[in-house]
């Protein structure tokens, strides 16, 4: 029988979202995630977008060509999060909404991440509740920083504290570094998927990591693309230099910094089809905390179907990873036994 | 059977002149993101920071005795990050120049027990070309150590050409030690003293590394070698991911080969603060054992861990062996 295949990192756009980057970057805003939006809205990346449009049957199509049973999309990157507050929330509820109609149509193959604004809280906590108990989503997507900020400040706790309470795993997903902390990566290029965009997902999840927030909401989960954004890579060094250091992860007792990243943090493969990489993460973290992701449209399908198809892997943990884990993390159901 | 040798290649001495220098920078008012670090060094009462600064000052006592107890024959030796890098030029040009003497002649002294890289002062791109060239002649000395960032610019940027010629001409390996990340990208780092090992100086020589691949420098000095500590700064790990963005970007300059080539080519990791079976291995498929040497980073981390992991850590007694020295021997040319 052919092993299940969720695939968890999976992008869409709609048209209002769109409308509202093009005019953000006609208004001068100098934010690099609106200046690289701006050259896609003005047509440098026209098949991307229209695949980034379609949360129907064409996107059902092209799943159907490789294989993959089931996308949990979210609103691509930086989502709602350079908007003012009010507008920011407006646009989440308008995208979740247009999301679980897609969901509606299509059960079978599609589940889905709420977009929330976390610099609305009041209003992202109420969106975390509609979008579970009413729109029953599978969890939160936040694209790491807002206006340079990260979810380990306290203005963010009530978002952590509602989805912890509503058991929604909160995907922290890229986007370029804030204005404060990007000049370096500029002059070649680097703030994008080549290196930036880890060096600033990994950072806001060693931020949330040492801030305490896991001590205080110990059941959040936090799920990071990218095989872990490096923390994985560095573990070792990070609980080495934090034994030696006399800063303590407040509340954190006992607690080492990989502790929580085994506990609180799951990881996917998004855009690293390595299995070199991805099996230095099973010996680290262990074959329950790894799902599989495509990053579609942005990269290849077919590529992060067969890198994990081919690899020498226990099938037992292969099927976890394709599938298993992403059905108990984000509550997808099991497809019906055939009849 | 051969005797296995010990070479540790990422081994920090400070001088007292040094010392004097940063501390009168942090008491100046001049804040960076290392700033913290060499306050709580300078002034706590902690134990840490008094052994650590006691073991940098002292070049021949303690330090030899620690090596001999634990069975290491050499320690490559640079001067503790940031060097000379956050001195007014100068200043910084004259001093490199004084600590390059002191290291070389203990060296000459001593040249069963130490090797040497040189200080530079990259404030002053023509002096520290010229330091290279005499620091790998006259005074015959193994490298150079640059600790990241000088003032924010980085070695890629044109204005440091000077210290490439020189280090193609004269065949000095550049060891890329970190500091804490540049003011440019500092600031979400600080809230949790993140800019440190924790974190922020694998950022920080990280991107220094990209930065140089990305280049172009490595096309045009073919034969540069630049050595990273830390198991490469994080970029093996993602080498995958970074080859596969370059090949699918625009933007950034055509490079004559993959991302992964330069880093087997032209760079050498050492497994400084990294004592991860897992990571080693990692780093042995991907880059061959002979790129890897052992370091210590002593003072600031302990001998006797970092002789454990590399006695002990399941890899061939070859690769062990090439680990441990022969490649120490090969890249610093030490006899």
């Amino acid at each position: 029988m052919r092993i299940r295949r969720i695939a968890v990192e999976e992008a869409f756009a709609t048209a209002e979202q769109l409308d509202a980057y093009r005019t953000l970057a006609e208004s001068g805003w100098r934010d690099p995630d609106v200046l690289f939006w701006k050259g896609v809205v003005g047509g440098a990346f026209d098949d991307i977008v229209a695949d980034l449009l379609d949360i129907g049957v064409g996107r059902i199509a092209a799943m159907d060509r490789h294989g993959i049973d089931v996308q949990l999309l979210s609103l691509t990157s930086p989502g709602v999060q350079v908007f003012e507050a009010r507008k920011a929330s407006d646009l989440a509820r308008s995208s979740n909404d247009l999301l679980n109609e897609a969901i509606a149509r299509h059960p079978s193959r599609f589940a889905g991440l709420a977009v929330i604004a976390p610099h609305d809280a009041p209003g992202a906590v109420r969106e975390i509740e509609r979008a579970r108990d009413v729109l029953g989503l599978s969890g939160l997507i936040v694209n790491s920083h807002t206006d340079g900020c990260y979810l380990d400040e306290e203005a963010f706790w009530p978002v952590l504290e509602a989805a912890e309470a509503m058991d929604m795993p909160i995907y922290i997903h890229p986007r370029s570094l804030p204005e404060a902390a990007a000049a370096p990566y500029r002059s070649r290029s680097l703030e994008g998927g080549i290196w930036g965009y880890a060096a600033e997902t990994g950072l806001h999840a060693m931020r949330l990591i040492m801030s305490g927030v896991f001590a205080r909401f110990p059941r959040l989960r936090i799920v990071l693309g990218h095989l872990g954004e490096g923390l994985p890579w560095w573990l070792y060094r990070i609980d080495y230099m934090y034994k030696l250091q006399s800063r303590r992860i407040p509340r954190g007792t006992n607690q080492l910094p990989s502790d929580y990243v085994r506990q609180n943090i799951w990881v996917t493969t998004s855009g690293m089809n390595d299995a070199d990489a991805l099996r230095f993460c099973l010996a680290k973290l262990g074959p329950d905390r790894i799902l599989w992701a495509v990053d579609y449209p942005y990269q290849e399908p077919g590529e992060a179907v067969s890198f994990l198809t081919e690899m020498d892997l226990d099938p037992v943990d292969k099927a976890a990873i394709f599938a298993g884990n992403a059905e108990r993390l984000f509550r997808i159901p099991s497809p019906e036994p055939a009849a | 059977m051969t005797t296995r040798r010990r070479i540790a290649t990422e081994e920090a001495f400070a001088t007292p002149e040094q010392m004097q220098a940063i501390e009168r920078v942090i008491a100046g008012g001049t804040v960076d993101a290392d700033s913290r670090f060499w306050t709580m060094m300078a002034r706590a009462p902690n134990p840490f920071a008094q052994r650590v600064m006691r073991q940098l000052l002292d070049l021949e006592e303690e330090r030899v005795a620690i090596m001999d107890a634990h069975g290491v024959d050499m320690h490559v030796l640079a001067l503790t990050s940031p060097g000379v890098q956050t001195l007014p030029s100068d200043e910084a040009v004259a001093m490199a120049v004084r600590s390059n003497d002191l290291l070389a002649e203990l060296v000459r002294r001593r040249p069963d027990r130490f090797a040497g890289l040189a200080t530079i002062a990259p404030q002053d791109p023509e002096a520290a070309g010229r330091e290279i060239e005499r620091a790998m002649t006259t005074l015959g000395l193994n490298g150079v150590m640059i600790n990241s960032h000088t003032a924010d610019e980085y070695l890629d940027e044109d204005k440091f050409l000077p210290i490439f010629e020189a280090a193609h001409a004269f065949d000095a390996p550049i060891y890329i030690h970190p500091r804490a990340p540049s003011s440019g990208m500092a600031a979400p780092f600080l809230k949790y003293g993140l800019e440190t090992a924790i974190w922020g100086y694998g950022a920080e020589t990280g991107l220094h590394g990209v930065r140089i691949l990305m280049s172009g420098l490595l096309d045009r000095f073919a034969n540069l070698r630049i050595i990273l500590g830390h198991m490469g700064e994080g970029i093996p790990f993602w080498l995958w991911r970074i080859d596969y963005m370059h090949r699918h970007g625009s933007g950034r300059l055509p490079l004559q080969r993959t991302i992964t080539e330069y880093f087997r080519d032209n760079f050498v990791i050492t497994t400084s603060g990294m004592q991860g079976p897992e990571a080693l291995r990692f780093c042995i498929d991907l880059l061959g054992a002979k790129n890897i040497m052992w370091a210590i980073d002593y003072p600031y981390q302990e001998t006797p861990g970092a002789v454990e992991f590399m006695d002990q850590v399941a890899i061939s007694e070859d690769d062990r062996d090439a680990i441990y020295w022969r490649n120490a021997k090969r890249v610093f040319r030490v006899e």
